[in-house]
């Protein structure tokens, strides 16, 4: 019985706390408030629910929910519902989004907050809302559309995120992922699937995606921010930047196409000192091309696609272009195309 | 060889003041012509040290409160001396004020003298200045000097009679054109005023100054013979086949986002937008150079390409938020 007090004292002392302990406290008491919103006293001066829905959903589920202010933060459960809370907003709403009836677990939920009682229901608008924490399927796919506040999405399937000035996280997510902040940084770790990260002025992280998937591209794109990308297992990898730095540091894939282009930002590729790739790599009206590695010079080699393969080999330097072979230099090996209009393109050997 | 653009088209292009079409022909002019751009870049710059300069010339109080208390100062300290000035008839006072006002500048500190001397160069410049600017057209212009076309010169005109009413089609056309489509309301003239580009510069930049509101095109006739006296001017060749396409689109956002307004946007993001914006401003005019300069650079075109989509999309953005601020107001 006193057990039980305290998981409860706990559970209103913490709720948004993201410890292991209180998170596993919560879970166990999930489901209390299914299909109906409730409230929560304040204890303590620490913030509380003071709205809650519960809605029974496919694993699958789509999840939907755009917000003008406040944070969102989306974490996967192995239940097959979906939860929502908030600790500012006075009702939350779980729309099915389908056809679905009940009790049929809903296959796209629309996830409306109101900060007002009487405040009306919006479908298809953005709630005017606080924070929102979001409970939800490991197969579901979250699209979230924010404005100033961030956006952190982990473990789930499928997310895509947008906001206007709120930075946007994104953590083990399992196939695909898409995220555009206008001014808000955008990383993304330990992840998996194909990826394409746009932001216009903030930096872009990306670190430790894998992939099953031989399709699955990665992407990055970004106007004046800086993007910095590690240990990414896709074959097929492009970043671009108008005039800010693009880095890259890890192993190459075998056979991956790396294409990195900036206008006036520099390009810096720390790699293996073992690496076997194909480079061609062009400095357009200024800036130079420098590299650790040994570069050979090779025959033509024409690709079947000139667009993303451009002929390798030939002259090793004419008009700002290098290019040849380092390593084996075969069939395995990578190919780097590197080009900026007037920026510095770097090579250097991970120590 | 293209013409380059006049002074006022560039000010009113910078003020987002040009219509569509006309935006079209500049921007496609300014991507391509790299004196052009630079010359844009330098009228802000021209118009904050055209503030500072005039500033204590235009702004009425200050400088003459504070000689007059100094020529005060001085007359009083000269006049201590003397006794019954103030019974003395006005016209003994005036020549007596007048006496001293001699004697000072006979007796000035040289630094005295010098900034007398400067606020007295400064006072003929601000006469010189209003009186060119309101001016009748034709008084004081002379023909063939209209900026951005070598049109002759239209007749002289009253102020009074409406411009249809004045002037030959080619003539009005000539006359929009130069003006950069610029209102001479700004100035409480009843009627445009064709100037010469140096007076005209003077003209576009005191309206920036005064912050007035976008200007409309005098009439719908003038308007677009203007435009297409600019378009002459330009006809910039499309490097990218697509070209026009994007700059359409840039027209379009660029359009819709003034319609719309950008107050929704924080401080913050705006500096933002336009920090971006000129970016891809810079990169789209140093690819295009380079892309003209050897058309068969495919590298130079990919890079133009790529500036131009960053442009699009950085619009879009700034258009979506734009409408989303105004559906919210």
């Amino acid at each position: 019985m006193s057990a039980v007090a305290v998981c409860l004292l706990l559970l209103l002392a913490c709720p948004f706390t993201s410890g292991t302990a209180a998170h596993a406290m919560r879970e166990s008491l999930a489901g209390e408030g299914r299909g109906s919103s409730r409230n929560e006293v304040t204890r303590g001066g620490s913030p509380t629910v003071t709205a809650e829905q519960t809605l029974a959903a496919e694993e699958t589920v789509t999840l939907l929910a755009c917000l003008e202010s406040g944070d969102v933060v989306v974490r996967a459960w192995d239940r097959k519902e979906v939860r929502a809370r908030s600790n500012d907003a006075s009702r939350i709403e779980l729309r099915r989004a389908d056809a679905t009836v009940e009790p049929n677990p809903a296959t796209r939920i629309e996830v409306l907050v109101a900060k007002d009682e009487t405040e009306p229901a919006r479908p298809g608008l953005c709630s005017n809302s606080g924070n929102l924490e979001l409970d939800v399927p490991r197969g579901a796919t979250v699209q979230i559309k924010g404005n100033t506040g961030d956006v952190s999405v982990a473990g789930v399937a499928n997310v895509r995120a947008k906001t206007l000035s709120g930075d946007i996280e994104l953590q083990r997510i399992a196939k695909s992922s898409e995220a555009w902040s206008a001014n808000g940084t955008i990383v993304m770790r330990n992840s998996s699937g194909s990826a394409r990260l746009e932001t216009i002025s903030s930096e872009i992280v990306a670190n430790d995606i894998g992939t099953d998937d031989a399709s699955a591209e990665f992407f990055a794109k970004s106007v004046s921010g800086e993007i910095s990308l590690s240990k990414l297992a896709h074959t097929h990898v492009e970043a671009s930047s108008s005039n800010s730095a693009i880095d890259y540091e890890g192993a190459l894939v075998e056979g991956g196409l790396y294409t990195f282009k900036s206008h006036s930002g520099s390009i810096t590729l720390t790699l293996p000192a073992d690496s076997s790739f194909q480079l061609n790599a062009k400095v357009h009206h200024s800036g130079e091309i420098v590299t650790d590695f040994p570069i050979r010079q090779v025959p033509v080699q024409v690709s079947e696609d000139p667009r993303n393969n451009p002929p390798v080999g030939g002259a090793l330097l004419e008009d700002g272009r290098l290019t040849g072979v380092t390593g084996k230099g075969d069939k395995r090996a990578a190919t780097l195309i590197l080009s900026s209009f007037s920026g510095t393109l770097h090579l250097q050997r991970q120590q | 060889m293209e013409t380059c653009l006049d002074e006022g088209t560039l000010q009113a292009y910078l003020d987002g003041e040009l219509s569509p079409e006309t935006l079209n022909n500049v921007a496609l002019h300014l991507a391509a012509c790299a004196a052009c751009a630079q010359a844009a870049h330098a009228a802000e710059q021209e118009l904050a040290h055209f503030n500072a300069a005039f500033a204590p010339a235009l702004s009425a109080n200050v400088p003459t409160a504070k000689l007059r208390a100094r020529l005060d100062e001085a007359i009083a300290g000269m006049n201590a001396p003397q006794r019954g000035f103030a019974t003395m008839p006005a016209a003994s006072r005036l020549r007596s004020i007048y006496a001293s006002l001699v004697a000072s500048l006979t007796t000035f500190t040289p630094r005295q003298a010098t900034a007398f001397a400067s606020f007295l160069v400064a006072v003929a410049l601000v006469v010189v200045f209003f009186a060119l600017i309101q001016t009748p057209d034709g008084q004081k212009t002379t023909g063939g000097e209209v900026a951005g076309n070598n049109q002759p010169s239209a007749p002289a005109s009253s102020p009074a009679a409406p411009v249809a009413n004045r002037e030959t089609p080619d003539a009005i056309a000539a006359v929009t054109a130069s003006s950069g489509d610029t209102k001479d309301k700004e100035f409480d003239s009843p009627a445009p005023v064709r100037v010469r580009r140096d007076d005209r510069a003077m003209f576009v930049k005191a309206g920036l100054n005064n912050r007035q509101p976008a200007r409309t095109p005098v009439d719908g006739g003038n308007a677009e013979a203007g435009n297409t006296t600019v378009a002459a001017a330009a006809k910039p060749e499309p490097v990218l086949e697509d070209e026009k396409t994007y700059i359409s689109s840039i027209a379009s956002l660029t359009s819709a986002i003034e319609a719309q307004g950008a107050s929704g946007l924080t401080p913050t993001l705006r500096a933002e937008y336009e920090r971006n914006l000129a970016v891809v401003n810079q990169a789209i005019i140093s690819s295009r150079v380079a892309a003209r300069r050897n058309p068969q650079d495919t590298d130079a075109k990919e890079f133009l390409r790529a500036a131009y989509q960053n442009k699009v999309e950085l619009l879009s953005a700034v258009a979506d938020q734009a409408q989303i601020a105004s559906s919210r107001d």
